[in-house]
């Protein structure tokens, strides 16, 4: 049995003692080994983490204002361990959803919430212990069994300085002049800009001594349109634009909105490719938008995704020559900027370059505190996740490379080599994609190199087995980014109440040419034209 | 983030009660005085104002509709709306004298109606009749509201009441044909009304309301009233919230309609939990309605309130637990307005008598005694204050554009009507202004401010003695006293409804002697509407319940009024004991009796 390990470094007192948010969190956090059920130990290990958020939302349809609200909240979520660093039961507060509680900082108000929320945890953590028990006395051990948790000394690291204010008027003039340029374009029905601007500052105690605080800030700008196309297909077409407050202008805006308006209109009457199976070539930002489905998942240690690539530690798993680092040091890579840059995880330990994969072969994976069979210790990557989820690994900033990249002239040639082995018409490159499995912009390669815009269907086989279907890379890095959710991608729609709980990510990845990818459309007719015209759209003002 | 409860939906409308049997009414002794008076005040006309914008924004749209659809092959709509509901509110929660929330919105929905086919029948067919093969009508198919801009940029609006419309069009031609073809394999309907009643065309253009609330002026109120909770800490959450809204309502239609209007409403609402040791969960609120802030009561009287809930609830932490029991009863004016409005009200609403999925329970029952022939019930929306209290269920058109009226129900005890909207039922072909929804649902008959109005009633003291007596002549140890049913601490919604489960919180049993004991975990069992017919006396004044009601329109704003009630028999079980323990450790003494507040 390991001893109670309620050992608060006292590092922590000055600093905590300037602000009672922390302070009562510290007190709090105090009473939890206290807590005691007549036939359950009492916690092992307990944290708080307290998340201040504002976030302005604004949306505007073709120039007007159709919503505008502010938010300030902040969400509460304690976690205590019942068991030891072997065998243990999470516990988080049986609640439906994150319970409203006070924003402001007030000492009494936040002990008082806390009281009854850390009681609740226990009292969950407790009962899963108790059913973790029964559960081994029933069932015979396994001897590769991973431990449940690492030990881990303490951190003390407070973010200094101020939130940065939003700017409401702002934004609302960003969703209004962006989403004024689809007025110009005769057959989109609908176009819509939205803002999500959030700030947030994220506290952590927990009883191994940490007391962690951090500052975020993310705008995320959604650019969305609708036009139907000369077949009838109600075409949506979308863009999203995401980094820091003061990131974006009105005129960068409107430039991806008359893009997504642009590309939609060609879209109206670009043919239609039912089902492809074929190479496919990824272009640009959409390399790393495809890793970030096919890929990332796989590379946190634990059992989330199952053990596909734990179990394959250090056998083959991409092309000979590609290499992958996630560097949470780094904050720029080949001149361009990445935003996954930290210094300490969301559990307090030090963030470390962790190598993935070395010549085609996986020789590591991320890790937080919670171990695997393979990987017995921390690197550094937990990334915290929505209220009652436990922190998981993510990627911060990926670095995909490799030692036979080819020119973009070659990858192309490439492509049509595929093309031609296989006796096809055509192969795809695709330039844009919301996720791996909806490819947005995609170009159709004849045999003769002639290019043309076409609509293509979902991509269907996005697994990790995929990724053997790699036949190259290229030669040019693009950053895109991304936000994780408790480590794992959120893909294209994050809800905006996600959002304070997103942590943003890069991959730096070449284009990558994929042998065989399938992609389906679904059946069905396509609705008329609409019944009368549209009315007049006069330019704004 | 929030939203209201679904069960606190299903608790308002899906109860299949029996049928009730008639007693017969008091005799007339001598504490029986003459009908309660009460002084009811009528929502005047406003002054005829200007189209606003969005309204001719509207009309030119609905134009341009009217004379395009319909032109080919397909079916030409003969009745179309647009229902624009523009809400701007406020909210400030503060919990423990620190805010939780403080944000002010603005939103504009539109509803768009499209029907196809004629009066008698329509797309709508099957949307409130149960279709053949499936068992249960689909009401909901009637969910169409679209966010529109909130600034009035002509264009901008069009276009969306135009892509609004070619959808809605598109659908109600499909679902015309799917409907006839349905027809065909229905067996005759006992009922054969039409599925849209004809009605006169009404305009009235009133100004628009707007959201007088300075939000940093009450914020410090608002903290500092919460703030009053910090000498209870034995309860847990607890909450003040300020809730105002101002909504305008614009609403076109082919028939000639034109409706532009708004109400303000704003709303205190003081809410608390606490368990009881052995586990039990109690919850506690009390609301004050008011249409403008200024009504609001004082620091001193909201201060006293919240001490008043949170002694109630450290009562009730301390009181024993309910006995199942069957006896006489008293349901004090606010308790037996809302028991009439969960109990009676909503099995008259109107489009229920045809759906063979609702109890139906008064489908058969116009022209007989459901009640002692001592009490009148109607509903009046167009009633704004009763005894000199604002009604939230108030108010001059629905939201068919049908001018509000009020409506008889029960006469002299006998059953004599149906809330309607423009879904005629069985011998009841007009609507009487009570079809309503929230913006993006579908609409239905939704009572407004109904009011029971007994024909006698004696003072409040003589109606305990009634009790007391009743008590000895049953020869049962004690009976029950219901000064609160309520519920809804924790469900509001981003349109700030709060939804309604019955549920008495407050409750005493009142010996032969007058001692009285307040009990805990109550709940109303058996089949409440033969009860109604055991109401054997009512007293001289009116209680009011102010609320918001969720049913399958959504939630829309309602009052009931009622004097006090007697009632020979009641029947209450014990409510489902909690299992889960108290906190296992003491709260955390507050430390700061004082609060600054506004900072992060």
């Amino acid at each position: 049995m390991i001893p109670l390990l309620f050992t608060l470094a006292l590092a922590a007192a000055p600093d905590t003692a300037q602000d009672p948010v922390l302070r009562a969190m510290t007190d709090e956090l105090a009473r939890t080994k206290s807590l005691k059920l007549p036939d359950s130990p009492a916690p092992y290990f307990a944290s708080t983490t307290v998340v201040d958020v504002d976030q302005v939302v604004v949306a505007a349809s073709l120039g007007a204002l159709v919503d505008s609200t502010t938010n300030e909240n902040r969400i509460v979520s304690p976690m205590v361990r019942v068991g030891d660093f072997q065998v243990d039961a999470i516990g988080f507060p049986m609640t439906f959803e994150p319970p409203l509680v006070a924003y402001e900082d007030d000492y009494d108000a936040l002990r008082k919430v806390l009281w009854l929320l850390t009681d609740s945890a226990y009292k969950n953590a407790a009962l899963g212990h108790r059913h973790r028990k029964n559960e081994r006395q029933q069932t015979t051990a396994d001897p590769d069994e991973a431990d449940a948790f690492t030990p881990h000394t303490g951190t003390v690291a407070l973010a200094a300085g101020a939130t940065p204010s939003l700017d409401r008027a702002r934004f609302e003039a960003l969703a209004k002049q962006g989403s004024a340029v689809f007025r110009e374009f005769e057959h989109i029905q609908s176009g819509t800009v939205e803002v999500l601007a959030s700030t947030t500052l994220r506290r952590m105690v927990s009883s191994d001594g940490d007391a962690i605080s951090g500052r975020a800030q993310l705008v995320r700008i959604q650019i969305r349109a609708r036009a139907q196309a000369q077949d009838g297909e109600m075409l949506g077409h979308s863009a999203m634009l995401f980094g820091e407050l003061d990131e974006f202008d009105d005129a960068e805006v409107i430039a991806a909105a008359r893009k997504v308006a642009e590309e939609l209109t060609a879209l109206r009457s670009a043919p239609v490719i039912e089902d492809y199976a074929g190479p496919v070539l990824y272009e640009g930002e959409a390399a790393g938008r495809w890793l970030s489905d096919s890929l990332v998942p796989h590379l946190s240690a634990g059992l989330r995704w199952g053990p596909e690539f734990e179990n394959r530690m250090g056998q083959l798993v991409l092309p000979r020559g590609v290499s992958i680092v996630d560097d949470p040091q780094r904050s720029e890579q080949g001149g361009q900027r990445l935003v996954g840059t930290m210094k300490i995880d969301d559990e307090g330990e030090e963030a470390q370059r962790v190598e993935l994969v070395k010549d085609g072969k996986l020789v590591g994976l991320l890790a937080s505190r919670t171990p695997s069979k393979k990987v017995k210790t921390s690197n550094g990557h937990a990334r915290a996740g929505l209220p009652g989820m436990p922190p998981q690994a993510g990627i911060t900033n990926l670095i995909v490379q490799s030692s036979k990249g080819l020119s973009d002239a070659a990858l192309e040639k490439k492509l049509l080599e595929l093309v031609r082995k296989r006796g096809a018409e055509f192969g795809l490159i695709v330039r844009a994609t919301e996720g791996a499995h909806r490819p947005s912009v995609a170009v159709r390669v004849g045999k003769d190199g002639k290019k043309e815009l076409v609509r293509v269907g979902f991509v269907q086989n996005v697994e990790p087995r995929t990724l053997r279907e790699i036949v190259a890379l290229g030669k040019t890095p693009v950053a895109s980014h991304h936000l994780l959710v408790g480590g794992n991608p959120t893909g294209w729609h994050l809800p905006a109440e996600y959002a304070p709980f997103a942590a943003p990510a890069s991959i730096v990845a070449p284009s990558i040419l994929v042998g065989e990818l399938e992609m389906h459309r679904g059946k069905g007719g396509n609705p008329k034209p609409p019944a009368y015209p549209k009315p007049p759209m006069p330019a704004k003002r | 983030m929030r939203s209201w409860s679904v069960l606190a939906i299903l608790a308002a409308i899906a109860c299949h009660p029996a049928s009730s049997k008639p007693t017969t009414a008091p005799a007339k002794s001598q504490e029986i005085a003459a009908a309660p008076k009460v002084a009811l005040e009528r929502g005047a006309p406003a002054a005829q104002g200007e189209p606003a914008p969005m309204l001719v924004v509207m009309k030119e749209e609905l134009a341009r509709a009217k004379a395009a659809l319909g032109k080919g092959d397909e079916p030409p709509p003969y009745f179309m709306s647009y229902r624009v509901t523009e809400l701007d509110s406020v909210e400030i929660a503060a919990s423990y004298g620190a805010l939780e929330l403080s944000t002010s919105d603005r939103a504009r929905v539109l509803d768009v109606e499209v029907r196809v086919g004629d009066h008698q029948f329509d797309n709508h067919h099957w949307r409130h009749r149960a279709m053949p093969g499936w068992g249960v009508g689909s009401r909901t198919a009637g969910l169409s509201g679209h966010r529109i801009p909130v600034e009035d940029e002509p264009a901008a609006l069009a276009i969306e009441l135009w892509s609004a419309t070619d959808a809605t069009y598109r659908g109600a031609v499909a679902e015309l044909a799917a409907a006839k073809t349905q027809q065909q394999l229905s067996a005759k309907a006992k009922d054969d009304s039409p599925d849209f009643s004809k009605e006169q065309a009404v305009r009235a253009i009133e100004p628009r309301v707007t959201l007088e609330i300075d939000r940093a002026a009450w914020e410090p109120k608002v903290r500092a009233w919460s703030a009053a909770f910090r000498k209870h800490p034995e309860l847990q959450q607890t909450e003040v919230r300020l809730v105002a809204q101002a909504t305008n309502r614009y609403f076109a239609s082919t028939e000639g309609t034109e409706l532009q209007g708004g109400r303000t409403h704003v709303r205190l609402m003081i809410s608390a939990t606490a368990k009881a040791e052995d586990g039990m969960d109690l919850a506690h609120a009390e609301t004050i309605d008011v249409p403008v802030a200024g009504e609001l009561p004082g620091d001193a009287e909201v201060i006293a309130r919240i001490d008043a809930l949170a002694k109630v609830l450290g009562q009730l932490r301390e009181a024993p637990v309910a006995e199942p029991f069957s006896g006489p009863a008293l349901l004090e004016g606010r308790a037996a307005a809302v028991y009439f409005h969960e109990v009676f009200g909503h099995r008259v609403e109107g489009h229920r008598q045809e759906d063979a999925h609702e109890g139906q329970t008064f489908a058969d029952k116009v022209g007989t005694a459901v009640m002692p022939s001592f009490l009148h019930v109607y509903d009046d929306p167009t009633i704004a204050r009763i005894d000199g209290t604002f009604l939230n269920g108030h108010y001059r058109h629905d939201d068919e554009g049908v001018p509000a009226m009020r409506t008889e129900l029960v006469k002299d005890g006998e059953f004599v009507g149906f809330l309607m909207s423009r879904t005629p039922t069985k011998g009841f072909a007009q609507s009487n202004g009570h079809g309503r929804g929230q913006p993006g649902f579908g609409l239905v008959a939704r009572q407004g401010n109904l009011v029971v109005a007994p024909e006698v009633g004696m003072p409040e003291k003589a109606l305990t003695d009634k009790l007391r007596e009743l008590v000895v002549e049953q020869g049962k140890p004690y009976g029950l006293r219901f000064v609160e049913i309520s519920g809804g601490v924790t469900n509001t919604s981003r349109y700030m409804a709060q939804a309604f489960q019955v549920a008495p919180i407050i409750v005493f049993r009142v010996y032969p002697d007058g001692r009285e004991e307040l009990v805990r975990g109550v709940t109303l069992e058996g089949t409440p509407l033969s009860s109604l017919s055991k109401i054997v006396a009512a007293s001289d004044r009116y209680g009011v319940f102010n609320g918001y009601c969720g049913a399958e329109s959504g939630i829309v704003p309602v009052s009931a009024a009622s004097p006090s009630l007697v009632l020979s028999q009641i029947e209450v079980a014990r409510a489902p004991a909690a299992q889960d323990r108290p906190p296992l450790l003491p709260p955390p003494t507050v430390t700061e009796t004082s609060t600054k507040g506004g900072g992060r």
